[in-house]
């Protein structure tokens, strides 16, 4: 879907991005993952042409995105970001209605299709398209900032740590949200961030930089248990396995299997809860019970590799 | 009753209902009613007011036209340049600018006045230039002020979804921009009501008109007939521009 080749941005004699080659598959959700400075921002900016590359390529679709022109590039490409830049002066439905409006689309479809995303970012249609950005809390203006991204419906979107503005408890809520909304619309996403456990929850990707180069590209599992360099294990830290599993829930890893006998846990629970429970009760298995009734069993090896977004992509090398 | 009470309160806090816009133009147009203004300043025995001519309205409407005029020249010079150095790479420009307009401002309006008589002659042509020179100063520097105050983080997502600069102007800055340029408008617009006061000496006509002859003749009444006629005026523009600037932002 987009392919950057040798990508390079130079300021100076200084590499901001260097000799980067990676590719972003259709409808994977990629992080740009590292610490501060190491170019993931240059790079997500290159590719919607925010900041002109000083060396290589970004093919859109096999297209070279130089051949198009910016805005028209920029409109095809959802852009979402840590500011969120909502316009003050406007409603959330004017907001959210900005491309399209750009794009020229009748006003009545772009009505329909504000009230459409507003709903599924979680957002009251009749409550929200009149207030005014001031009027929302930071957690309700990102919402609004995603649906915005989504209005005309690009098949790319580029997230510059979109939650990272926000407290943890609406940073959460909105992560989870918007895993919903990725589930169902699979779109090729790539989304910067520097917080590891956000990239280990979203991502069925994470492409690791460290200073302007590429230090790993690989799923989530590879960079845990098949870390690429001393930098990757480090940047990650001895617990990210404990980490990955705290952003999935029990049931994702329940299988079917007799509970006789076992100690029990919440399917709502996230997975790292579940394995403390093992540890606690000296168990390998638990059953899992959702409202009282057991929907089955989770083993400890299963929680070692753990199932991803989206699985068709993810090749199973552990067997 | 209860929805009457409500659209009162739900009235934006703290804006209060501009009650000037009616009352210093009705009292405006009361002093110029022909008769009325000797009439109130008679017992403070200032002076004789006889006949005025040309009549008072007629000195205000050219006040007015001087004034109008000008503040249109201003926004159609002023709101460009503004623009043109608040563009990306344009510091060392946008610095230029402000000093030259402030310029303006410290160099004094009637030395501005009387040196342009010996190019433009007598009459309201200097006075026009004086007020135009006078007035480009708070609009260029509200101008390049609210288009600088203009969130970033909106000017970046207006770029990364696709705006031309144009329509980033057009939708984005200039909106939010406003209403500090237009706060600058209405305060170039006061004090030019007052300026073209000046403007009398040199022949401009205007409510000026009264307080050079009045100085001429010493009678302080005929002074304070322009006086008075021309803060009303100031006050009455002040209110009604009021209108225009949205306070809830």
């Amino acid at each position: 879907m987009i392919e950057l080749q040798a990508l390079q941005k130079r300021y100076g004699e200084t590499y901001a991005v260097r000799d980067l080659n990676l590719v972003f598959a259709e409808g994977v959700l990629t992080a740009l993952l590292g610490p501060s400075g190491c170019g993931k921002t240059t790079t997500l900016r290159m590719i919607n042409r925010l900041i002109e590359p000083t060396g290589g390529r970004v093919l859109l679709r096999g297209e070279d995105t130089h051949s198009l022109k910016p805005e028209t590039l920029r409109r095809g490409i959802g852009y979402v970001i840590q500011q969120i830049g909502l316009f003050p002066h406007l409603n959330v439905a004017q907001n959210v209605a900005t491309v399209p409006d750009l794009l020229g689309r009748p006003a009545r479809d772009t009505a329909r299709r504000v009230d459409e995303l507003l709903d599924l970012v979680g957002l009251n249609p009749d409550e929200y398209r009149h207030k005014k950005p001031a009027e929302l809390s930071g957690g309700q203006a990102q919402r609004v900032g995603v649906a915005r991204a989504l209005a005309a419906d690009p098949p790319v979107l580029l997230m510059d740590e979109p939650f990272g503005a926000l407290d943890p408890l609406a940073r959460d809520k909105l992560q989870d949200a918007f895993r919903e909304i990725q589930r169902g619309l699979k779109k090729t996403v790539i989304m910067v961030t520097h917080d590891i456990d956000e990239a280990l929850r979203l991502a069925d990707r994470i492409a690791l930089m460290n200073a302007g180069e590429l230090a790993q590209f690989g799923t989530p599992d590879d960079l845990i248990h098949r870390p690429a360099s001393s930098f990757v294990r480090q940047f990650l830290g001895e617990d990210a396995a404990l980490r990955q599993l705290a952003g999935r829930r029990a049931a994702d890893f329940v299988r079917p299997g007799d509970p006789a006998g076992l100690p029990t846990v919440e399917a709502h629970l996230n997975a790292r809860s579940a394995l403390g429970i093992m540890l606690r009760e000296g168990s390998d298995a638990l059953a899992v019970t959702e409202e009282g009734q057991v929907t089955g069993v989770l083993h400890w090896r299963d929680l070692q590799t753990v199932p991803r977004l989206s699985a068709e992509f993810i090749p199973d090398e552990r067997g | 009753m209860t929805s009457s009470s409500v659209t009162a309160t739900r009235r934006v806090p703290g804006r209060r209902w501009p009650w000037g816009v009616l009352v210093w133009p009705a009292l405006l147009l009361l002093c110029l009613i022909p008769g009325v203004l000797p009439r109130l300043l008679a017992p403070l025995n200032l002076g004789e007011l006889t006949a005025f001519d040309p009549p008072l309205w007629r000195l205000t409407l050219t006040h007015l036209g001087l004034v109008a005029l000008a503040t249109g020249v201003v926004l159609l010079l002023g709101v460009p340049l503004a623009i043109a150095v608040t563009r990306p790479r344009r510091e060392a420009l946008r610095q230029l600018a402000e000093t030259l307009v402030g310029l303006g401002q410290t160099v004094p309006t009637f030395a501005i006045l009387a040196l342009a008589v010996p190019a433009l002659g007598f009459g309201w042509q200097p006075t026009l230039l004086g007020l135009i020179v006078y007035g480009l100063v708070p609009v260029v520097s509200n101008g390049i002020a609210g288009l600088l105050a203009v969130d970033a983080s909106a000017l970046d997502a207006a770029r990364g979804m696709g705006m031309t600069g144009r329509q980033r102007l057009l939708r984005v800055e200039l909106p939010l921009a406003l209403p500090i340029l237009l706060a600058g408008v209405r305060t170039s617009t006061v004090y030019n009501v007052g300026t073209a006061t000046v403007g009398a000496a040199l022949g401009a006509g205007g409510l000026g008109e009264p307080i050079i002859n009045g100085l001429s003749q010493q009678n302080t009444a005929l002074v304070l007939v322009g006086a008075v006629l021309s803060a009303l005026l100031a006050l009455s523009l002040d209110a009604l521009l009021g209108l225009f600037s949205p306070r809830n932002q």
